[in-house]
């Protein structure tokens, strides 16, 4: 949809604010947020994860 | 294919839940009861539930109860616990009526078995068509068949 090749993990908080911090974009329901500050990432909240219209919004929106 | 996920009697349709976190207790028992995961699983998904909030409620109406992969997955699983009347969860999601639980042994698994859920409940009218069967063979129809 979005013509981007990613490479796309399931990560814990832990794994997430881990020394590996080689995510450039996080998504994560607004619950997490607070657990994901100060990571080098943008890290995006997303309301309704299997809506497309959302998830391709706020990724066009943060990678352009 | 999801249905290789659902172990024997892991859907189950009720009335309703004394509490979002009843239903969620509920929900993964199914996963404990067919064989997914040891008891220990559902106080992992509690302890997460309890620290961090509903974090688990991905889509309106839609919890995927679940813990980080631990020694207490057995095996990939997915169950399922939808209520008539919708429970609070303190989400923006509110209320919630479709209560999924899932396990994984790591986070490949995990990925993979998302994958699948995410295509089938991205499709218009899933979600309603999952809300609205009247019987269990009619979820069971739209989980592992695509049948809507």
């Amino acid at each position: 949809m979005l013509g981007i090749e990613a490479e796309v993990r399931a990560v814990s908080i832990e794994e997430a604010r881990g020394a590996d911090k080689m995510a450039q974009v996080i998504l994560a329901t607004p619950e997490i947020l607070d657990q994901l500050g100060g990571i080098p990432a943008e890290v995006i909240a997303i309301n309704n994860i299997f809506d497309l219209g959302e998830l391709g919004e706020k990724l066009k929106a943060t990678l352009s | 294919m999801l249905n290789s996920y659902f172990g024997p009697g892991s859907i189950v349709t009720q009335d309703t839940s004394p509490s979002f976190m009843a239903a969620v207790t509920q929900s993964v028992s199914l996963l404990v009861a067919s064989g997914k995961t040891k008891l220990s699983y559902i106080d992992e998904v509690l302890e997460s539930l309890k620290a961090l909030g509903p974090y688990f409620v991905i889509a309106p109406g839609l919890a995927l109860a679940h813990a980080k992969p631990s020694d207490s997955v057995l095996a990939p699983g997915m169950a399922l616990l939808r209520l008539d009347e919708p429970v609070m969860s303190g989400s923006a999601n509110d209320p919630v009526s479709l209560i999924f639980s899932f396990c994984s042994p790591n986070a490949s698994e995990h990925m993979e078995m998302l994958g699948d859920f995410g295509q089938l409940m991205s499709t218009d009218k899933v979600m309603n068509s999952l809300l609205n069967a009247s019987a269990l063979s009619v979820i069971e129809d739209i989980l592992f068949k695509n049948a809507l």
